[in-house]
C-alpha cells in the first residue's frame, strides 16, 4: 500500500511539475513547477528503494535523494537570482514578455 | 608521475584550476584577467599528465563511496579521448579569456565557473555510474547556466540564461527521474550492471519500464546535446554567452549531452533498437535538415554558428544509427572523430568570432562585410573553420564527414548518408555565402583596434592543431577508434 | 642505406625546393645545381642498379627484388591499407636509370641551349620536379603513390609546354600559342587520368590495397570484379590513363601541340619520361595480371575472356595508333611535328607489344618474348628519340625557326648536327645495326611468329611510312636547295653553325648509346629474370628469351627470311623519299598540289580527329557553359534555387518562436508522440 502511494504521488508529482513549467507564464511559478518536479523525482528514489527492499533499508537511494536535494537548491539558488534580474531589468516576471531572441 | 590514482589526480588538477582562483583573486594584486593562466597551465599539466605512457597506456578505475553510492569512475579509451577533447579546447579558450574578458567585472566569478564547468565535463566523462555522472553533470550544467547569463546588465544573456534554464533544468530532472526507474529495475546503477541487466534480457511487462526510462534518458540528453525537438534553448544560449564561453558550449558542453547519450542511452536503444530505429532516423534527419535551413537566413554571424553547431550535432548522430545499425565500432568511431573535429572547428569558429567582436562590437553580419581586407589574421582563422566546417579537404571536417557517410554507408542506411551528403552541400552554402560576404565586400566599419597578442595566440593554435589533423588524420582516427572500442562492449551488436 | 632508395626521387624535389636560394649565389651555380639534380638521381638510380645486377638488394641488407620499401601507411582502416613507399624490382629500377640519365643528358643539353632566358629558374624548378614525380611515378609501390607522380607529371608538363607564356608569335604551333597548348595537354591527359583514378577506386574498394605487390599476390580482387562482370571494364578505364598520357588514339592530338615548350623539354616529355608513363603502367599492370591470371586459374575461376577483351583493344589501339601518326608525319611542315607524330606511332609499338603480351597470357614463354620486346622498345626508343629531340633543337637554335621552309642544306653547315641526327633517323627507320632496328624488328617478329597477322600487317605498313617521313625529314633539313631564310643568314654574316660543346657532349653519348644500346640490352637478360621469375614464368622457359640470347638473337634475326622482309620495307620507305627529297629526282611541291591533294589535305589536316575534337568538344563546353550561364546569371534562371533556398530557409526559422512555453511544449510533445509510438509498436 505504501508502495502505491509512494509511486502514484512522485507520477502526480513530476506531472504537476511538468504541466507548471510548460503552462504557466509567471517565471516565479515555473521555478515552483520546477522544485515541485525535483520533489517528484526524488520521492520516486524513495519508492524504488522500497520496491527493491520491501522497507527503506537500502542506502543507495537515501544518499542519492540526500545529494540531489543539495543540487536542486543550487538550481533554484540560480534560477532565483535570475529571476530577479529578470524583474529588475524587465520589469516584469511574464516569460510571453521574453521573447527578444527568436528566428 | 602518479600521485594517488589517475582518475584522482586528473578530478584534483581540474577541480584545482577551479578552486585556486578565488583564493588567488583575493591575494594577488594583478590584473585579475590574468587568472586565465591558471586554467592555461592546468590544462597543460593535465594533457601533459595524460599523455604519460604509465597513464596512457592503461585502464584505471576508482571506487569511492562504496556501501552508499557505490560510486566508480573509470579512465579508459573513451573518457580519455574525451578529455583530449575537453583540455584541448580549454587551453586556447582561457588564453583567449585574457584578452576578451579584460574589460569585463566579475572575473573571479568568471574563472572559477569556468573551472568548475570544466570539472563536470572532465569528471562526467571517466563516470561508470549514473549518479556520479548526474553530479557531474549538474555540476557543469548549473555553472553553465550562470556564465550564460554572465553578462547580466544586457536584456540578452538574462533571457537566454532563463530559457536555458528552464529547459535544461527540466530535462536534468527528467533524466534523474529515469535513473530512478533504473535503479528500481537493475537495484545498481553501475553500467556494468545495467548492461547486464539489459543483455539478459527484457521481456514481458519490465520492457515498459524500460522503455520510460530510456526516452526519458534520450529526453534528458537531447536537450544538452540539442538534437530536434529539444534545441530551442541553444540558438538563444550560445550567442548570448560571451564569445570563450560560446566556444566551449557549442565546443564541448553539448557534446556532454553525446558522451552521455554513447555511455547509458546507447544500451537502451540497442535493446529496443526496432522501436527507436523510426524515432533515431527522423531525429537524425530533421536536426540537420531544419538547423541548416534555420542558419542560412540568420543575420548575426553566432546566432549562425550556434544553428550549424545543432546541424553538427545531427551529423554526430549518423555515426550512432550506423553503429546502431550495422556499422558496430567504424560508426561509434565516426561519431567521435566528429564530436573531436567540430570541437576544434566550432570553437575556433567562436574564438574567431570573438576576436571579430572585440574590434567592431557588432556581430550582424552586415557589419562583417569587407572584414577580411582590415583585419587578415582573424579572418584567415574564421576561414579555416569555416572550410573545416563544410567539410573541405585536408581539414578534420572532412575526414570526419567522409567517415561518417563511409558508416552511413556500410550500416546500409543509404537514406541518412545521402541527407549528410545533401546536408554538407546546404551547409556549405551559407557558409560560403559569409565567407563570401567577409572577404570580398566593400568595409562598411572603420575599426582601428589592434588585435591582441593572447587572442592570435589562442587562434593560432587551434589552427596548427587542425592543419595537424588535416594533413595526417590518423591522429584523429586512431584516438576515436580507441573511444569506440573502449565502448564497443555496452553494444550487444558489435 | 634506404636514403639511396630515397635520392633518386626526393633529391630532384629538394633541388627544386632550394634552387630560388641558389640562384641568388649566380647564374652558374644555379644552372649546374639544376643539373645535379637529375644526376644525383642518375647516379643513384644506376648505384641501385648495379647493386641488384644478381637480383638482391646488399645495401638493403641483402633482400631480393622485387623489394617494397614502405615509408609510410596511411589510414589503416579495417580492411584497407594503402602504402607509400618505394618499389624496387628490375622494372622499376630500369625504369628509373632510363628516365634519369637521359633526364641528366637533357639537364647538361639545356645549359647552353636555355642559356639567358628570362625564366630559367621557373625553368629549372620545373624540370627537377618533372624528374622527381617521374621517379616517383616509376618507382612507387602502390597504385596511389603511381598516381601522385602521373599527377606531378601532369602538371610540370602544364608548366613547361606554357613555358613561353607570353605567347611570341616564334613559338607558335600551328593556330595555337603555347599557352593553348599546355593547356590542350594538361585538359586531355586529365580526361584519362579521370577513368584511371575511377578504376583505382574500383580495385582498392574491392581489394582493400592499393600495393602493386599485395594486388598481385592476392588475386581475390580480380576474381570478385569478374565475377559482378565489370573487370574489363575496370581496366579499359583504367587503360584511358595509359593511353592520355602515352598520347594513343583517341587521346593523342595533346603531343602535337605539346612542342611548343622549349625543345629540351619536347625531349624529356617524348623520349623518356612523360610519354613513357603509360607505357610503364602498361607494363607493370600486366605483370600483375599475368600472375592474377594464374593464381585464379589454379583455383578454378578463368578471366581469360575479361582479359583478351582487354588486350585486344591495347593491342587494337597500339597498330592503329603506330598507323595513324606514322601516316601524319609524313606531311608535317615542322621539323619537331614530324618527331612528336613519330613519338605517337612509336608508343604505338609499344603499346601493341604489351597487348600481344597480354594475349599471350596463358602461354608463358611467347608471354615472355613479346613482354621482353615490349621493353627492349621502350629502352631504344627513349635513347635515339632523345637524340632526335636535342638534335632537332640545335637546328631550331641555329635557324631560329622550325619550320622545314626555313631550312634546307644545313649539311654543309652542320656537320656535326647533321651526322648525329643522321644516326638517329636511323635508328627511327629501322636501319641496322642501330638499336631501332632490334627493337622494332622484334616485336614485327613476335607478331608475325605468335599469329597476330593483322598486327603485323599493321604495323610493317607503319614501318614503311616511318622510313619515308624520317628521310623526308632529313632531306627537307639538311639537303637539298638552301632555303631565302638560310641564305640571308649566310649573308649577313651569321651562318647557321654547330652548337658549343655542352650541346655536342650529350647528342654525342646518345648518338654512342644508339649505336651499342641496341647489342647492350639483350645482355641484361639475367637482370630481368627476378621481374619474370616473380610473375611466375617458370625458370627454364625465361632462359629461353629470345631477345636475351645474346648473340643468339642477333644471328637469328639477321639470317631469318623475315630480316629480308623487313628490309624491303625499310627501302619501300626511304627509297622513295630519297628520290623525292635528298637526290631531287621529283618536285615534292608538284606532287603535293597535283594528284596527291586529296590525301595530303587529309593527312595534314590529322585526319580531321583534331578539328572534330574542337568542334564537339572544346565549341560544345563552350556552348554548354554559355547556356548555363545565360539560364542562371541573364534570363536569372538560377534565382530560383536561390529563391527557394531563402524561402524555406525562412520558413523553418519560424519555428525558433522565443515562447518558453512553446519550447517545453516541444518536448513534451516529443514525449507524447514517442509514446504513442510505443504503444503501436510494442
Amino acid at each position: 500500500m505504501i508502495m502505491e502511494s509512494l509511486l502514484f504521488t512522485s507520477v502526480a508529482l513530476v506531472a504537476i511539475g511538468l504541466y507548471m513549467v510548460s503552462t504557466k507564464k509567471n517565471l516565479m511559478k515555473i521555478v515552483i513547477g520546477l522544485e515541485i518536479l525535483a520533489t517528484g523525482v526524488n520521492l520516486s528514489f524513495i519508492a524504488m528503494g522500497y520496491i527493491r527492499t520491501g522497507g527503506l533499508t537500502d542506502p543507495l537511494p537515501q544518499a542519492i535523494v540526500v545529494t540531489a536535494i543539495v543540487l536542486d537548491g543550487v538550481l533554484v539558488g540560480v534560477a532565483l537570482a535570475l529571476t530577479l534580474v529578470v524583474f529588475r531589468r524587465f520589469k516584469t516576471l511574464d516569460v510571453d514578455k521574453l521573447r527578444n531572441l527568436r528566428w | 608521475m602518479i600521485l594517488v590514482n589517475p582518475v584522482v589526480d586528473i578530478l584534483l588538477i581540474s577541480g584545482l584550476a577551479a578552486v585556486i582562483v578565488p583564493l588567488l583573486g583575493g591575494l594577488v594584486r594583478a590584473e585579475k584577467r590574468f587568472l586565465g593562466i591558471v586554467g592555461v597551465l592546468a590544462y597543460i599539466a593535465l594533457l601533459a599528465y595524460l599523455l604519460q605512457p604509465d597513464v596512457w597506456g592503461s585502464i584505471h578505475r576508482y571506487e569511492p563511496f562504496q556501501g552508499l553510492f557505490s560510486s566508480s569512475l573509470t579512465l579508459d579509451g573513451f573518457s580519455k579521448f574525451f578529455i583530449l577533447v575537453f583540455s584541448i579546447l580549454a587551453i586556447p579558450v582561457y588564453l583567449h579569456s585574457i584578452d576578451y574578458m579584460a574589460r569585463d567585472r566579475n572575473l573571479v566569478l568568471y574563472y572559477t565557473l569556468t573551472g568548475i564547468m570544466m570539472f563536470g565535463l572532465i569528471g562526467l566523462s571517466m563516470a561508470d555510474d549514473l549518479f556520479t555522472f548526474f553530479v557531474f553533470w549538474e555540476a557543469m550544467a548549473i555553472s553553465s547556466y550562470v556564465l550564460v547569463g554572465f553578462r547580466y546588465h544586457l536584456d540578452e544573456p538574462v533571457e537566454a540564461a532563463v530559457k536555458y534554464l528552464v529547459m535544461s533544468g527540466v530535462a536534468s530532472l527528467l533524466m534523474l527521474y529515469g535513473i530512478s526507474i533504473i535503479y528500481g529495475l537493475v537495484g545498481s546503477l553501475r553500467i556494468s550492471a545495467v548492461v547486464a541487466y539489459l543483455q539478459g534480457g527484457v521481456t514481458g511487462q519490465a520492457i515498459y519500464p524500460v522503455l520510460l526510462a530510456a526516452t526519458l534518458l534520450f529526453i534528458g540528453f537531447g536537450v544538452k546535446a540539442a538534437y530536434f525537438p529539444f534545441w530551442t534553448w541553444l540558438p538563444d544560449a550560445h550567442p548570448a554567452a560571451p564569445s570563450p564561453i560560446s566556444a566551449l558550449l557549442s565546443g564541448i558542453v553539448i557534446k556532454a549531452g553525446i558522451v552521455g547519450l554513447a555511455k547509458f542511452a546507447l544500451p537502451f536503444i540497442d535493446l529496443l533498437d526496432e522501436v527507436f530505429y523510426p524515432i533515431l532516423v527522423i531525429v537524425t534527419v530533421v536536426t540537420i535538415t531544419l538547423a541548416n535551413l534555420m542558419a542560412l537566413m540568420q543575420s548575426d554571424v553566432k546566432r549562425l554558428l550556434a544553428y550549424s553547431s545543432i546541424a553538427n550535432i545531427g551529423f554526430v548522430l549518423i555515426g550512432y544509427v550506423s553503429a546502431l545499425y550495422g556499422a558496430g565500432v567504424v560508426g561509434l568511431a565516426a561519431a567521435f572523430s566528429h564530436v573531436l573535429s567540430h570541437a576544434l572547428g566550432k570553437g575556433l569558429a567562436f574564438l574567431a568570432v570573438g576576436g571579430i567582436l572585440y574590434v567592431l562590437h557588432s556581430r550582424a553580419i552586415v557589419d562583417l562585410e569587407g572584414f577580411g581586407k582590415r583585419y587578415p589574421g582573424l579572418s584567415i582563422a574564421l576561414m579555416i573553420a569555416l572550410l573545416s566546417l563544410s567539410g573541405l579537404p585536408p581539414l578534420p571536417g572532412f575526414w570526419s564527414k567522409w567517415l561518417l557517410i563511409l558508416s552511413a554507408w556500410e550500416a546500409g542506411e543509404y537514406l541518412i548518408a545521402g541527407v549528410g551528403v545533401f546536408n554538407s552541400v546546404l551547409a556549405a552554402i551559407y557558409y560560403l555565402w559569409l565567407f563570401q560576404r567577409i572577404f570580398f565586400s566593400e568595409p562598411r566599419i572603420e575599426s582601428r583596434v589592434e588585435v591582441p597578442g593572447y587572442l592570435l595566440t589562442s587562434l593560432t593554435i587551434l589552427i596548427f592543431i587542425m592543419v595537424a589533423i588535416g594533413i595526417y588524420p590518423e591522429l584523429m582516427y586512431s584516438y576515436a577508434f580507441e573511444a569506440a572500442k573502449a565502448l564497443a562492449p555496452l553494444l550487444a551488436t558489435p | 642505406m634506404a636514403i639511396l632508395a630515397l635520392l633518386p626521387w626526393v633529391f630532384p624535389f629538394i633541388v627544386a625546393a632550394t634552387l630560388p636560394l641558389v640562384a641568388k649565389i649566380g647564374g652558374r651555380a644555379r644552372d649546374w645545381y639544376a643539373v645535379s639534380g637529375g644526376l644525383v638521381s642518375g647516379l643513384s638510380s644506376l648505384l641501385i642498379g648495379i647493386d641488384s645486377f644478381d637480383g638482391v638488394l646488399d645495401y638493403l641488407g641483402g633482400v631480393k627484388m622485387p623489394y617494397d620499401l614502405i615509408l609510410a601507411e596511411w589510414i589503416p582502416i579495417d580492411g584497407y591499407r594503402v602504402t607509400f613507399g618505394v618499389l624496387l624490382d628490375s622494372l622499376s629500377i630500369f625504369m628509373a636509370n632510363v628516365v634519369a640519365l637521359i633526364g641528366t643528358l637533357i639537364l647538361i643539353y639545356s645549359v647552353e641551349y636555355m642559356h639567358g632566358d628570362e625564366g630559367i629558374l621557373r625553368y629549372w624548378m620545373l624540370m627537377n620536379i618533372f624528374i622527381g614525380s617521374m621517379q616517383v611515378l616509376v618507382l612507387g609501390d602502390s597504385l596511389l603513390a603511381m598516381f601522385f607522380g602521373w599527377e606531378g607529371v601532369g602538371f610540370a608538363s602544364y608548366g613547361l609546354i606554357g613555358y613561353y607564356y607570353r605567347d611570341e608569335k616564334e613559338y607558335w604551333i600551328g593556330p595555337y600559342p603555347p599557352t593553348h597548348a599546355g593547356m590542350k595537354a594538361f585538359i586531355t591527359t586529365r580526361i584519362g587520368d579521370v577513368g584511371l583514378l575511377v578504376a583505382t577506386i574500383v580495385i582498392f574498394l574491392t581489394s582493400g590495397t592499393m600495393n602493386f605487390l599485395d594486388l598481385a599476390s592476392e588475386p581475390g580482387w580480380a576474381a570478385e570484379l569478374a565475377r559482378s562482370g565489370v573487370l574489363a571494364a575496370t581496366l579499359l578505364l583504367a587503360l584511358l590513363g595509359p593511353i592520355g598520357k602515352s598520347a594513343q588514339f583517341p587521346l593523342h592530338e595533346w603531343l602535337p601541340e605539346a612542342m611548343a615548350g622549349p625543345t629540351p623539354v619536347s625531349a624529356l616529355i617524348h623520349a623518356a619520361t612523360m610519354v613513357k608513363a603509360g607505357v610503364y603502367f602498361l607494363a607493370r599492370f600486366t605483370g600483375i595480371l599475368y600472375e592474377v591470371y594464374w593464381a585464379l586459374e589454379e583455383v578454378g575461376v578463368n578471366i581469360w575472356g575479361e582479359l583478351s577483351l582487354f588486350y585486344t583493344a591495347v593491342a587494337f589501339v597500339g597498330a592503329f595508333t603506330a598507323f595513324l601518326a606514322a601516316s601524319q608525319g609524313m606531311v608535317s611542315d615542322q621539323i619537331k611535328k614530324v618527331l612528336a607524330y613519330s613519338t605517337v606511332s612509336q608508343l604505338g609499338y609499344m603499346f601493341a607489344a604489351f597487348g600481344m603480351a597480354g594475349l599471350l597470357i596463358e602461354h608463358p614463354k611467347a608471354f615472355a618474348d613479346v613482354y621482353a620486346t615490349g621493353i627492349y622498345h621502350l629502352s631504344s626508343h627513349a635513347i635515339f628519340k632523345a637524340l632526335l629531340f636535342l638534335s632537332a633543337g640545335v637546328v631550331g637554335h641555329a635557324v631560329h625557326s622550325y619550320l622545314f621552309r626555313d631550312m634546307g642544306g644545313l649539311r654543309r653547315y652542320m656537320p656535326f648536327t647533321y651526322s648525329v641526327m643522321m644516326i638517329g633517323s636511323l635508328a627511327l627507320a629501322g636501319v641496322p645495326p642501330f638499336n631501332g632496328f632490334w627493337s622494332k624488328d622484334a616485336i614485327l617478329h613476335a607478331a608475325y611468329v605468335e599469329g597476330f597477322g593483322y598486327v603485323y600487317l599493321v604495323l610493317a605498313v607503319s614501318a614503311i611510312l616511318t622510313g619515308f617521313y624520317t628521310f623526308r625529314m632529313m632531306g627537307l633539313a639538311f639537303h637539298g636547295e638552301e632555303s631565302e631564310h638560310v641564305r640571308h643568314m649566310v649573308e649577313e654574316g651569321h651562318p647557321p653553325h654547330d652548337p658549343g660543346i655542352l650541346m655536342k657532349a650529350p647528342l654525342a653519348i646518345l648518338a654512342a648509346a644508339t649505336v651499342v644500346s641496341g647489342f647492350l640490352l639483350p645482355m641484361l637478360g639475367s637482370y630481368f629474370k627476378p621481374l619474370f621469375k616473380f610473375m611466375g614464368v617458370p625458370e627454364e622457359e625465361l632462359l629461353a628469351i629470345k631477345i636475351f640470347k645474346s648473340p643468339d638473337f642477333f644471328i637469328s634475326t639477321v639470317t631469318s627470311p623475315l630480316f629480308l622482309v623487313a628490309m624491303g620495307l625499310v627501302a619501300l620507305g626511304v627509297v622513295p623519299s630519297y628520290m623525292v627529297y635528298l637526290a631531287g629526282r621529283y618536285d615534292p611541291e608538284k606532287l603535293v598540289t597535283g594528284p596527291l591533294k586529296p590525301i595530303w589535305s587529309f593527312l595534314y589536316n590529322r585526319w580531321y580527329i583534331n578539328a572534330f575534337y574542337y568542334k564537339v568538344f572544346v565549341d560544345g563546353v563552350y556552348a554548354l557553359s554559355r547556356g548555363i550561364y545565360n539560364y542562371f546569371e541573364v534570363t536569372g534562371g538560377g534565382e530560383a534555387f536561390k529563391q527557394l533556398y531563402i524561402s524555406l530557409s525562412e520558413a523553418a526559422r519560424r519555428v525558433q518562436t522565443g515562447y518558453l512555453r512553446m519550447n517545453m511544449s516541444y518536448m513534451l510533445l516529443a514525449l507524447v508522440l514517442m509514446t504513442i509510438l510505443y504503444m503501436v509498436v510494442v
